[in-house]
């Protein structure tokens, strides 16, 4: 509305400078030949200056690049045994103290070695040095600057850093590699990644070669933590009290597992990267937390058992009788499908697990309508032998919804749980298997329902088809209603955040992001733990 | 109400034809088409920098400018009956360049602070006087282009397809940009209450309509559903 008004503010200023406008009288001709004939000439001398400018600083750039092409070179401290190219730090002293070894390169990187570990500097370049950490621990300090490459490799496993502060932990004998990045963005490939994996600051990365897992967690969550080379060698603290020190503890985690390849079979083309990022939102200031309209709940359907009573459904989903396996063929590997959390599965008990009929899962009826007909099913598992399997049919067809998707678009599974539960502080874990088409891609996300209010995590995005993914989100005192990206987006009803001290459901939503829009599969949801 | 005579705003339209054959004679660098060009359109280009600069501009500098220009862009001209549109748009061109390297200047030095000299207004309506000098104030801090878009659509009353054409932009590109413009010109106003107080004042213009032209197509919420 303020428009008009506007307008008519405008309009009036107008008025108000013609009405006084001072009219221009007659001006002497000027001699244009003569301005156009200076103009042409002032034009030509400015194309020649620039000429000069742009061979200067070519030349300029040509003689920096030949002066910065020799390698850098570095410099040893501390108590150090160097053999070629390699550094070691004595594991102790006499006396039980341990001293760090440090490797100071002369474009100002520094490399600090804990006692016991041993280095390699395998290549060196203008730009930056492939360092092979054969055991132990190291903190890097990495200069950026414009092209920086290092590269840290331990075992089969590659970091590769543009400029930050992390530390890497390895242990050969242990087949297990820790990353714990404090400043900057560094990318894990190799063995067991399958692709990249990139780290955010205070985030920890745990790879373990012998159960063939990759844990991306903030460094305070982790459930390995500890060293890498803590578990089978006496070793020295960190080299430095920093790199003990812990960042802000961020909100939620990835874990990726499952697509293992030993580190000598031919690499597979690269996945395209993930993106698994910690979320980057506030808590916003709280406000109560208006009931949502209720979602319509399918009745739960168990396989070869009769329909679920209605005095069931708020047991949760651990019903008896265990239900038949469903079989369908799959392309995938059992291998892959079955198992996938390998050695998790004994050291994380799951709260629920679905191993038996289950009741209290649901699939909504409205707004979000891409999953359906959830069931356990014995072909596919994370942990035990069953998961709960969900029919995927993806498309955009329909109308949009309220918050500018289409119903198809997305699809959610709604476990009611047992009790009211206080998720306060608690990171929920569950994991994820999408049987589709090689090419889809989709994100997924975790939401705590607590009295119609949903508290969802930031979507977990480019995630693929064929293997288990383990989606984790740590819930706070208060958590935003809306979170950008999510498929709830904006706070709804009245935005602000809220609590999940009595979480009545947890649900997990699959959105279907890639280029491809319209597909059909499966989605096998497993053990939710807490 | 101010005594002073107030100045036309229409545009003087001369015979299409005479328009032509000055192209022709200018694309074929005629040089009395030159003195031709500057005695028939030279007012309008001076008046288009005085309104774009207020008082104490230097219209006559910035003219032959925009005229050297016009000269050597002729051959651009395609449709010689938008010979003045095309004068308009080298003009205000030339104008917000110029606008623009003032706004340089007074940064790197604190001579020209950007304080306007006294504006010349007959009789003795002060309040109008006050309310004049505060406006030009108020447009010397919008930005080139705003004062621009403001002077071709409000003071040389422009369509919005000349406007575009003027500043060598999309219709709908136009349109946006003169809304945010007019906007962002109520913002400053606002900011000067006593500006603002004379405008909203000003009898005339409270009755009359709003401009259906200007008014900007406020957004329409598809709420097709709820979750």
């Amino acid at each position: 509305m303020t428009q008009p008004r506007d307008d008519r503010r405008l309009k009036a200023a107008a008025a108000l400078l013609l009405e006084r406008e001072v009219v221009p009288g007659p001006a002497p001709v000027p001699s244009f030949a003569d301005l156009l004939a200076t103009g042409a000439r002032r034009r030509r001398r400015r194309v020649a200056g620039l000429g000069l400018v742009v061979a200067g600083a070519v030349a300029g750039l040509f003689a920096a690049r030949l002066t910065d092409r020799a390698p850098i070179s570095y410099v040893v401290a501390g108590a150090a045994a160097i053999d070629r190219a390699g550094v070691e730090a004595p594991s102790a002293q006499a006396g039980g103290g341990t001293l760090p070894a440090r490797l100071h390169f002369s474009e100002g990187t520094e490399v600090t070695l804990a006692a016991g570990g041993r280095l390699n500097v395998t290549r060196r370049t203008s730009r930056g040095a492939v360092l092979e950490l054969e055991h132990g621990q190291a903190r890097f300090q990495v200069v950026h600057r414009r092209g920086t490459r290092w590269s840290v490799v331990a075992g089969p496993f590659v970091v590769e850093v543009t400029g930050t502060e992390f530390t890497v932990d390895w242990s050969p004998a242990a087949g297990r590699m820790v990353v714990d990045l404090k400043v900057g963005t560094v990318r894990v490939g190799g063995a067991s990644v399958g692709g990249t994996v990139e780290l955010h600051p205070g985030e920890r990365l745990v790879a373990t070669a012998a159960d063939h897992r990759l844990t991306l967690s903030p460094d305070d969550l982790s459930p390995e933590r500890g060293s890498a080379s803590a578990a089978d060698e006496p070793r020295a603290e960190a080299a430095s009290p920093e790199a003990s020190g812990r960042g802000a503890p961020q909100p939620s985690r990835v874990v990726v597992d499952g697509s293992w390849r030993r580190a000598d079979e031919a690499a597979v083309p690269p996945r395209a990267m993930l993106a698994l990022r910690s979320p980057r939102q506030g808590v916003s200031p709280a406000q109560p937390a208006l009931p949502q309209p209720e979602l319509p709940e399918a009745a739960v359907p168990v396989l070869g058992q009769p329909a679920v009573r209605a005095g069931e459904a708020a047991r949760g989903p651990r019903l008896d009788p265990a239900p038949v396996g469903a079989t369908h063929p799959s392309p995938i590997p059992q291998s892959l499908t079955m198992g996938g959390g390998g050695l998790f599965c004994v050291t994380v008990p799951a709260q629920y697990s679905f191993e038996d009929a289950a009741s209290g899962l649901s699939a909504p009826r409205a707004y979000t309508l891409a999953l359906a007909r959830p069931r356990v099913d014995r072909t596919h598992s994370w942990c035990g032998e069953s998961s709960v399997r969900l029919d995927a049919a993806f498309d955009d067809s329909g109308r949009r919804n309220f918050f500018g998707r289409y119903p198809n678009e997305t699809g959610q599974l709604l476990v009611r749980l047992d009790r009211p539960t206080d998720l306060t502080g608690k990171t929920v874990t569950m994991h994820v298997f999408v049987e589709g088409p090689p090419d889809v891609r989709f994100s997924a996300e975790i939401a705590a329902v607590q009295r119609g209010g949903w508290a969802s995590s930031p979507p977990v995005k480019e995630l693929a088809p064929g293997r288990w993914w383990t989606i984790s989100h740590r819930f706070g005192v208060e958590n935003p209603t809306g979170v950008a990206g999510s498929s709830n987006p904006f706070p709804y009803p009245t935005g602000g955040a809220s609590t999940v001290a009595e979480t009545d459901r947890l649900a997990l939503a699959i959105h279907t992001t890639g280029d491809r829009r319209a597909w059909k599969g499966a989605v096998y949801i497993d053990d939710i733990s807490w | 109400m101010p005594d002073s005579k107030p100045s036309s705003t229409e545009r003087p339209r001369r015979p299409a034809g005479d328009d032509v054959a000055l192209v022709a004679a200018l694309q074929a660098r005629d040089e009395r088409a030159y003195a031709q060009a500057w005695a028939e359109l030279g007012p309008m280009v001076r008046r288009l920098v005085s309104r774009f600069f207020g008082p104490g501009a230097e219209p006559l500098d910035l003219s032959q400018e925009v005229f050297v220009r016009f000269f050597r862009r002729i051959d651009e001209l395609r449709n010689p009956e938008g010979l003045r549109g095309f004068l308009a748009g080298i003009c205000l061109g030339v104008a917000r360049n110029e606008a623009r390297r003032m706004r340089v200047r007074r940064w790197v030095s604190l001579t020209a602070a950007g304080i306007l000299p006294e504006v010349a207004v007959s009789g003795s309506d002060m309040e109008a006087r006050q309310a004049l000098q505060r406006l030009y104030a108020a447009l010397n801090r919008a930005s080139a282009l705003d004062r621009s878009l403001y002077v071709a659509r409000y003071l040389e009353k422009m369509e919005v397809e000349e406007v575009a054409r003027a500043h060598d932009l999309s219709f709908g590109t136009a349109k946006r940009r003169l809304a945010r413009a007019t906007t962002r010109l109520n913002r400053i106003i606002e900011r000067d209450n006593v500006l603002a107080g004379y405008l909203d004042r000003a009898p005339d213009l409270r009755r009359a309509p709003a401009s259906p032209k200007l008014a900007a197509q406020e957004p329409v919420l598809q709420q097709d559903e709820r979750p």
